[in-house]
């Protein structure tokens, strides 16, 4: 059964091999919008991004630029047009955009309110800092300029700026870098699970609704095997063919989290995907039966495939961190495997000790419960199945 | 050409798997992102940061900073609520996350903190200022400045700034037209089905098309009329269910989303074009496979899972962006929603044109006087 089981994968490996493809591309992919540089266990003070747009082009107006971007961060690549700069402010590369107005300068030499517009998102409290900065160089540099009426903006610019290295000391009071650490391979885990999903039950699905071809299935029931052990056995290769799938991602994982997977969390990590591997093998040994001598049954499979791996994605938080997803959808949520995977996950964040072993395990054993549901709904469905008149008299297949 | 068209419409609309990926599959898909993405991209109103000071006599004897501490304020919402107690206190409320951080006066000010977020930056940058502004006032006070007016400048009411709110601004919009763009990627699966049952050598129910005497691209053309029609009163329905039911925007006209939508449904047929008539010793299930693979995976590059990911393949690989249908349709309709009509709507528009013209031409090219040997029976 389990050389059937191999021989019927491998007729359907090109099929295979685009999913595979594709789907660690999108999760190599995923990666490197992810990876953090950031390697330091100092603080580092996260530096607004803004653009500005000058209208002016006077030299007030360039001085006030040329102090918001030794402060600030006023990234160069977004574009020059105010189009593609709002285009950033809308996808979060930057948080606001500054226009000065064509008259600024002469606004602000009469010493009189300018009105330097800035642009920034529905609700979003990200102007303050900027606000604070504009509005503490204008005054300042006025407030010199009338103290001593021999400075030019240049040189009441340069005052100004000169007293920007008085700092506040800043503590780091715990091991910040290891939290992004663990943000970061958490990250990969929660995107793993709708990536692990998608293939095992579309690859396991794939090869099952072959072998659960009538044909085939006739030939297999003159054999003198018993129907428990056939389907043993069939459980037994999906369970190689899941674990092939999991070592690949956990060395892909490994690979790109090098830095902090040699740990007790890291090994947890792995057996709680693991867990989930074998789950997402039982809910496609189930679908497979579900499916079991229907005409267009690769289709079916396809739909669910996507709508099972995209909504447990979307509803358990694989896209969209637990946190900022609503108690009602969660409390769905918790009926779907992806949710306690998730949830392991998320907890897998903060140090391992005793209550964080027991928790864990705790939803692993709730996982591998949705595990045993599924192969025993699946031999009910079988056996119904194959005690049918239809099953031995219709060549239904397309 | 009337009894093509008339056959292919029913055979769709018979076809219960085309039909699920076409229709309801997105509809599902995009009541999934309501449900999650509402609360997730929701904007959060600035709310007061609570910091700890430790009460020592450095603290007590700056007057100025616990004035300021108290005064400052954001748009009317106060910005620091300050919790005055022990430096043992303090250091608890910052492990049990009742701060954001813990600040400490004596010949400097040293803030304790245990993350850096955007709350710590705010945190700092007030700090930093307040340093920033006692050195500026040594500074002015050696040139002569009037002690009166210096004490001003902390609580300056000049007003240099006029702020202003982006309208559609909904960061959650986009995930919607990416689903409607997959939806209209997936229209290639009717043309799939067409091209399978127009070749002879995929299935019988072809062969026996074949030899009817009609012209192949009268076959293709009612295939292609009807398939596009289909799949835009598809999108339409899509579209009423996203705009009446979850609310989400279009801008300000629904006629450009039409246009653009049109030519969405042209694109997903031309996909479909391609796939069908090429990859001859593939099963139907193998070219299934292929566009379900496509779709999903130019749908992430659109930004379906992750929507910064769309701006980002625009800004370092902006040739994949370019030539990839989904974002052609995600960014048409971005375009509408948040620019209104303009040069960037018209660039997506015609190169969904173009797009498809260049798949119907592969497609056509593939079919083209093709002749057969023998056919195997199927």
């Amino acid at each position: 059964m389990i050389r059937l089981y191999f021989k019927v994968a491998r007729s359907n490996f090109s099929s295979i091999a685009i999913y595979l493809c594709i789907f660690s591309f999108i999760f190599v992919f995923y990666s490197m919008s992810t990876k953090s540089d950031n390697n330091t266990n100092a603080y580092v003070e996260e530096k607004e991004s803004i653009a500005i747009m000058d209208y002016d082009q006077s030299e007030t107006s360039k001085e006030l630029i040329s102090y918001l971007e030794s402060t600030m961060d006023v990234p160069s690549s977004i574009g020059d047009t105010l189009e593609e700069k709002k285009d950033a402010m809308f996808y979060g590369q930057i948080s606001s955009i500054v226009e000065i107005p064509e008259d600024f300068e002469s606004v602000y030499n009469q010493d009189m309110d300018t009105d330097i517009k800035v642009l920034e998102r529905e609700n979003s409290a990200n102007g303050i800092i900027l606000k604070q900065k504009v509005s503490t160089f204008l005054n300042n540099a006025s407030m010199l300029m009338k103290t001593d009426s021999s400075l030019n903006m240049h040189e009441a610019s340069l005052l100004v700026q000169k007293n920007l290295s008085s700092k506040a000391d800043m503590v780091m009071q715990i091991d910040d870098n290891q939290d992004k650490l663990n943000a970061f391979r958490n990250s990969f885990f929660n995107y793993a699970s709708y990536i692990l999903m998608a293939i095992i039950i579309m690859v396991v699905g794939m090869a099952m609704m072959n072998i659960y071809q009538v044909e085939i299935m006739r030939r297999n029931l003159i054999a003198p095997v018993s129907s428990t052990k056939m389907n043993i056995q069939l459980i037994f290769a999906n369970i190689i063919f899941g674990s092939i799938i999991w070592a690949i991602l956990s060395c892909l994982i490994i690979f790109l989290c090098k830095e902090n997977m040699f740990n007790v969390n890291g090994a947890m990590y792995l057996l709680n995907l693991y867990i989930f591997t074998i789950v997402c093998i039982t809910i496609s040994f189930f679908i497979s039966s579900l499916l079991f001598n229907k005409q267009s049954g690769m289709g079916a499979l396809n739909a669910i495939v996507n709508i099972l791996s995209l909504g447990s994605a979307f509803l358990c938080g694989a896209f969209v961190p637990q946190a900022m997803i609503g108690e009602n959808i969660l409390r769905f949520a918790q009926f779907l495997p992806s949710y306690w995977y998730i949830k392991t996950s998320d907890m897998l964040t903060a140090s391992f000790d005793e209550t964080l072993l027991k928790e864990s395990l705790c939803n692993m054993g709730i996982m591998a419960l949705f595990g045993v549901v599924f192969v025993l709904l699946a031999l009910y469905v079988m056996k119904q199945k194959r005690s049918q008149d239809s099953f031995l008299s219709s060549g239904d297949v397309e | 050409m009337r009894h093509l068209c008339k056959y292919r419409f029913l055979q769709i609309i018979r076809n219960r798997f085309t039909l699920f990926w076409t229709l309801i599959f997105p509809i599902i898909l995009m009541t999934f992102f309501s449900l999650v993405l509402s609360s997730a991209y929701e904007f959060q109103p600035y709310e007061t940061l609570t910091i700890a000071m430790v009460d020592n006599d450095a603290y007590q004897q700056n007057v100025t900073l616990k004035d300021t501490l108290n005064q400052v304020e954001n748009n009317g919402i106060k910005l620091f609520d300050v919790k005055e107690t022990t430096k043992q206190n303090a250091q608890e409320m910052l492990v049990n996350k009742e701060v954001s951080a813990f600040v400490e006066v004596d010949d400097t000010i040293h803030v304790n903190i245990n993350s850096s977020g955007m709350d710590e930056t705010i945190i700092q940058t007030f700090f930093d200022t307040y340093l920033q502004q006692s050195d500026f006032i040594t500074t002015l006070l050696e040139k002569g400045a009037n002690p009166s007016e210096v004490n001003a400048l902390f609580t300056e009411t000049k007003s240099y700034i006029e702020s202003e709110h982006e309208e559609n601004s909904d960061f959650s919009s986009v995930s919607f037209y990416t689903c409607l763009a997959m939806s209209a990627i997936n229209g290639a699966y009717l043309m799939l089905k067409a091209m399978y049952e127009s070749q002879a050598n995929q299935s019988g129910k072809a062969a026996r098309v074949c030899i009817a005497p009609t012209h192949k691209l009268k076959t293709l053309l009612s295939n292609m009329f009807v398939t596009m029609l289909t799949q835009l009163v598809i999108l339409l329905i899509q579209v009423f269910y996203l705009q009446m039911v979850l609310n989400v925007s279009f801008g300000d006209s629904l006629v450009p989303v039409l246009v653009l939508l049109s030519c969405a449904a042209l694109a997903g047929n031309g996909i479909g074009v391609v796939v069908g008539s090429n990859f001859p010793k593939f099963r139907m299930d193998n070219k299934v496979s292929i566009v379900s693979g496509v779709s999903v995976f130019l749908s992430f590059l659109s930004g379906m899972m992750s929507l910064p990911i769309k701006w980002l393949v625009a800004q370092y690989a902006p040739f994949v962006a370019l030539i990839n249908p989904c974002n052609m349709i995600t960014d048409g309709l971005y375009a509408l929603y948040y620019f209104g009509i303009g040069e960037r709507y018209y660039i997506n528009l015609i190169s969904l044109l173009i797009f498809s013209l260049l798949c119907f031409m592969i497609g056509y090219f593939s079919l083209r006087k093709k002749q057969y040997q023998w056919l195997e029976a199927r």
